[in-house]
């Protein structure tokens, strides 16, 4: 009896003209979200690689321990196709450096063109949450209180059926009609997504994106149970109507844009500025720092620390020079990592309050229906805020080990971080005892000369491999650098829970309420 | 037709559909309300902040030499009317960097704090209650409004005494947007109630008049959402069917068309790229190559033997250097402002763009604004070149290479002469002008769909029986 009522329920359903026209709009228009997600992809997958070229090329090539700038790139998610969260505004990579302790992931490149940022930009996962749920809602609005004004509830009911018996074909009957669009455009951006030959996913990505099917579906069915329960409250079809077509315009459209302004504007953030005057005040003490110790310590004159710098590199000092460059450099490092944690500090006493203001949009999400879809979402395509900071603490646990491997080196107090001069080297100017301020002005005939001396030993030096820094014993980063599935789930949680117990709510709703329901 | 107005408006304000329609409206209106109250208090605070910080830049200088070489942040505020219409003023650059040195060119800066994790979906202003909630009221208020009557029988009754179709229309018509308009009235009033009691609006003539321009846009548009409904119910003659048929269009109209519009733009449009590394390398190769002749700044003292013959090629070929990164950032100002008017373009098949860039002209603000800002910033470091030269040329002893930092008069400069960059918002006129294509497309899209309308209605059957 249940299966003739399903039957019945999906011919009512599948053969109707919203249906037909809900499934264009659907897979038209997640269609378009795919082909654009995916050309991104591409984009970012471009960007990723030539990235790890140049890394991998400068990492090669690099003669001083100063031009050694590692960076945490990882590749474009696979999911972010379908839920692409904060992957455009807070990217994949981390820069490591000695005066800046990451504090969360950035864009591979810069950002393109901010007057864009106006339009609104959707994914997969927004045409579920905004297009599918409305189709959902038209289905369901009228299940019960339809049939009782066109008068065949009254006909159903005289069958020797139980009423729970008519909730639940209902109830999987629509489903069944929802989730047919849905994975028919499914399917369809599967295929956009796999026709890409730069998307590879993996065993993992496979299964989260079988669980963002699951989700998708769990949702639709939430939306429609709740269509179903307003449908056997109200007291005709035009008053359940209006109350689910407002309820998804409040809960949908409503709460989406007014969640972002209020957190952001109800959270006290600091001036931008003054984070940048203070950084301007740790860069001015530090070079305070540095004037001092070069009182104490002064320099043995220009004519020894004279050095013709290309591409970061130092050459041709002499070596006195030297000798003083080096001290000059091992004081310097220890203050320049002392100066990036207070500048830490000081950036994250202003970003704290941006990044609170989005943690509490994500929070707050739980609330609606479709915020919350739409943050588990996220949470599921590793594209959610969390996953940014997470990338963001790995970028700082690597620098500290990349700090202590070059600690290791020697690099932090040796002279090899800004020369690669052999010990032997010919200075630029080899008797500086000799040579008088007139002549080291840069038209003197003595410096012409010298330059074009040294514009020769600069084209040895080019050709020259052994000069080459030797980096195999570096440490890779090659932390796990996503959360796992596991630890994705975790953090889903209370979504799903609310998620599964406010639709079961609103079938035990419906379903009491149908028992007493008057057909007539 | 004044019976039928009358009547419809009586019908309207006691049915129960009104009256949870009113409640939403006042509800996203309050929430507007409530949120500006916040943000332009952030704003007006916000600014007030930076505009000490950048006061701060021109105190730096002590002589005209280093004013030169003094970089300047120039930014402009709100205009006012963020609550009716935001339109891009959060994202767009309404601040640049200003340097008058020779070389350099205009950096665009935001003007304000971004939070690039913050998600975002469309503000809640004026124009996006409107764009959304009021179209939708005019779909669930229209759609059975001809064929509702023809199922009940009482449009025949209607129609046999003298009254013409064509009144009986546009009583009906009329009647339906004086119940929006009055809702959107009161829904307004209390948004602005909200603002001027947290006191972060002042109720006075501009006020008003924006108010009442926002209105005229606003009456044009809800018109076309209604009369394509009124139309769509008298083609159909059966209520579900036509409801059906609105909802989808306009589902396609306000969430399909604008939705895609980014995705259409970012497809048919070169990406920008990383321009700025562009011409930053520029900018270094020139610098490099030039040193690499051994031009470069000599101390003032070793420079005045031979008159500063080589800080004057320095100088004359970063002049070269500035104008041809003036033109690439200049170019690709442009052709990012023509990607967003990609996007614009698509929106503006919707009706609802249509209103929401009329708006958007009528009050000054928008893509016009941002570019009038462009230029102005570009003629506010002409400007700036301007006063330090013809400072410079006033000091005999000064070597007057023009922007080189160091070269020009070393004589002490008050901060307070330099002139100070002020917006002149954008005349009502040159606004009308530029955006003349959106408010064309809205009366256009209102007469059209007025005589779609009339022509459904005049030639609908309504003898026979209901489909």
């Amino acid at each position: 009896m249940l299966g003739t009522l399903i039957r019945k329920e999906l011919l009512g359903n599948l053969l109707t003209l919203r249906l037909g026209v809900a499934l264009l709009f659907t897979v038209g228009l997640a269609v378009l979200t795919t082909v654009i997600g995916s050309i991104d992809y591409s984009r970012s997958v471009e960007r990723y690689e030539s990235e790890l070229r140049d890394r991998q090329t400068s990492l090669e090539e690099v003669t001083v321990y100063r031009n050694v700038q590692p960076r945490i790139l990882v590749p474009p998610l696979p999911l972010s196709i379908f839920s692409r969260g904060l992957v455009q505004t807070s990217g994949q990579s981390v820069w490591i450096d000695i005066d800046y302790v990451p504090l969360a992931s950035w864009p591979v490149g810069s950002f393109d063109n901010r007057l864009m940022n106006v339009l609104t930009q959707i994914d997969f996962t927004t045409v579920v949450a905004i297009l599918l749920s409305f189709l959902a809602i038209v289905l369901g609005f009228d299940a019960i209180c339809g049939e009782r004004e066109r008068g065949t509830l009254s006909l159903v009911l005289t069958n020797p059926v139980a009423r729970g018996k008519i909730v639940a074909a209902k109830l999987i009957g629509g489903i069944i009609s929802l989730w047919v669009p849905f994975t028919i455009a499914f399917i369809i951006c599967l295929l956009i997504a796999m026709a890409n030959p730069n998307w590879i996913a993996t065993g993992e990505d496979w299964l989260r994106l079988g669980l963002l099917f699951v989700l998708c579906c769990l949702f639709l069915a939430q939306i429609f149970a709740f269509s179903l329960m307003v449908s056997a409250l109200a007291q005709d079809a035009s008053t359940a109507l209006i109350i689910c077509l407002f309820s998804w315009l409040v809960g949908g459209v409503g709460y989406i844009s007014f969640l972002p302004s209020v957190s952001r504007f109800g959270v006290d953030e600091p001036a931008a500025d003054i984070w940048r005057n203070q950084n301007r005040e740790l860069w001015d003490h530090l070079g305070d720092q540095m004037a001092e110790w070069g009182t104490r310590h002064p320099s043995p004159g220009d004519a020894y620390i004279k050095t013709v710098d290309r591409d970061g590199v130092g050459r041709f000092g002499h070596p006195r020079g030297y000798a003083w460059l080096e001290k000059r450099h091992a004081f310097e490092m220890d203050k320049r990592l002392e100066r990036a944690d207070s500048a830490y500090e000081v950036q994250w006493a202003n970003w704290g309050a941006l990044a609170r203001e989005a943690y509490l949009v994500d929070d707050w999400s739980i609330l609606s229906p479709f915020t919350n879809f739409q943050v588990l979402c996220y949470t599921l395509a590793n594209t959610s805020l969390d996953d940014t900071f997470y990338l963001g603490d790995l970028g700082r646990d690597y620098r500290d080990t990349y700090i202590s491997y070059l600690r290791s080196k020697g690099a932090l107090t040796g002279r090899r971080w800004f020369t690669d001069d052999a010990p032997d080297q010919e200075p630029l100017i080899p008797d500086p005892a000799s040579v008088t301020t007139d002549m080291l002005a840069p038209d003197s005939p003595f410096m012409l000369a010298r330059m074009a001396w040294a514009e020769e030993q600069l084209r040895l030096a080019a050709s020259d491999d052994n000069r080459r820094l030797d980096l195999s014993d570096m440490p890779k980063f090659d932390s796990k650098w996503r959360r796992t599935l596991g630890e994705s789930l975790v953090q889903m949680t209370a979504g799903l829970v609310v998620l599964i117990l406010t639709t079961g709510l609103a079938l035990l709703v419906a379903m009491q309420r149908f028992q007493r329901y008057d057909p007539r | 037709m004044l019976t039928v107005f009358i009547h419809q408006l009586h019908d309207n304000l006691r049915s129960q559909r009104f009256q949870v329609s009113l409640g939403i409206l006042l509800l996203f209106f309050v929430a507007n309300g409530v949120i500006y109250s916040m943000k332009m208090q952030r704003m007006t605070t916000q600014f007030a902040r930076s505009a000490t910080f950048d006061e701060d830049r021109y105190d730096r200088a002590e002589t005209l030499s280093d004013a030169v070489d003094n970089e300047l942040i120039i930014r402009t505020g709100d205009v006012g009317v963020e609550y009716i219409a935001e339109a891009g003023s959060f994202w767009f650059e309404y601040g640049r960097y200003v340097n008058a040195a020779s070389g350099t060119t205009l950096w665009p800066r935001s003007s304000r704090t971004t939070n690039a994790w913050m998600r975002h979906f469309e503000v809640l202003d004026w124009c996006v209650i409107a764009r959304y909630v009021l179209s939708f009221l005019c779909i669930v208020l229209s759609y059975n409004a001809i064929s509702g009557e023809l199922e009940s029988g009482s449009l025949r009754l209607a129609l046999s005494g003298p009254l013409s179709r064509t009144r009986y229309l546009l009583g009906k018509y009329l009647g339906h947007l004086v119940t929006l308009a009055v809702a959107a009235a009161i829904g307004t009033l209390l948004s602005l109630t909200v603002m001027v009691v947290h006191g972060v609006l002042e109720m006075n003539a501009a006020v008003a008049a924006n108010v009442l321009l926002f209105f005229i846009a606003m009456l044009l548009y809800v018109s076309v959402f209604l009369l394509l409904g009124l139309g769509v119910s008298a083609w159909s003659r059966n209520s579900a069917t036509s409801l059906v048929l609105l909802l989808t269009t306009w589902t396609c109209l306000i969430v399909v068309v604008p939705q895609s519009s980014y995705l259409i733009a970012m497809m048919t449009t070169d990406p920008v790229g990383p321009y700025q590394d562009r011409v930053n390398d520029v900018m270094d190769e020139v610098r490099a190559g030039l040193r690499q002749q051994g031009l470069e700044p000599r101390p003032i003292e070793l420079a005045r033997v031979d008159d500063y013959a080589i800080e004057r090629r320095y100088a004359a070929r970063l002049r070269e250097l500035g104008t041809e990164v003036d033109r690439l950032q200049r170019n690709v100002q442009s052709r990012r402002i023509e990607q967003y008017e990609t996007a614009r373009r698509v929106n503006l098949l919707s009706p609802g763009f249509a209103f929401q860039y009329s708006v958007e002209t009528l009050l000054g603000t928008g893509i016009d604004r941002y570019r009038s800002f462009d230029t102005q910033a570009w003629r506010y470091r002409d400007d700036l070149r301007e006063f330090l030269r013809a400072r410079d040329a006033a000091d005999p002893d000064s070597p007057h290479i023009l922007f080189l930092e160091g070269f020009m008069s070393q004589r002490p400069l008050d901060s307070d002469d330099v002139p100070r960059f002020k917006e002149r918002p954008l005349s009502f006129a040159a606004a009308l002008t530029a955006g003349v294509v959106p408010i064309t497309i809205l009366l256009l899209e209102t007469v059209l769909a007025l005589l779609f309308a009339l022509r459904m209605f005049n030639r609908a059957e309504l003898t026979g029986q209901t489909a």
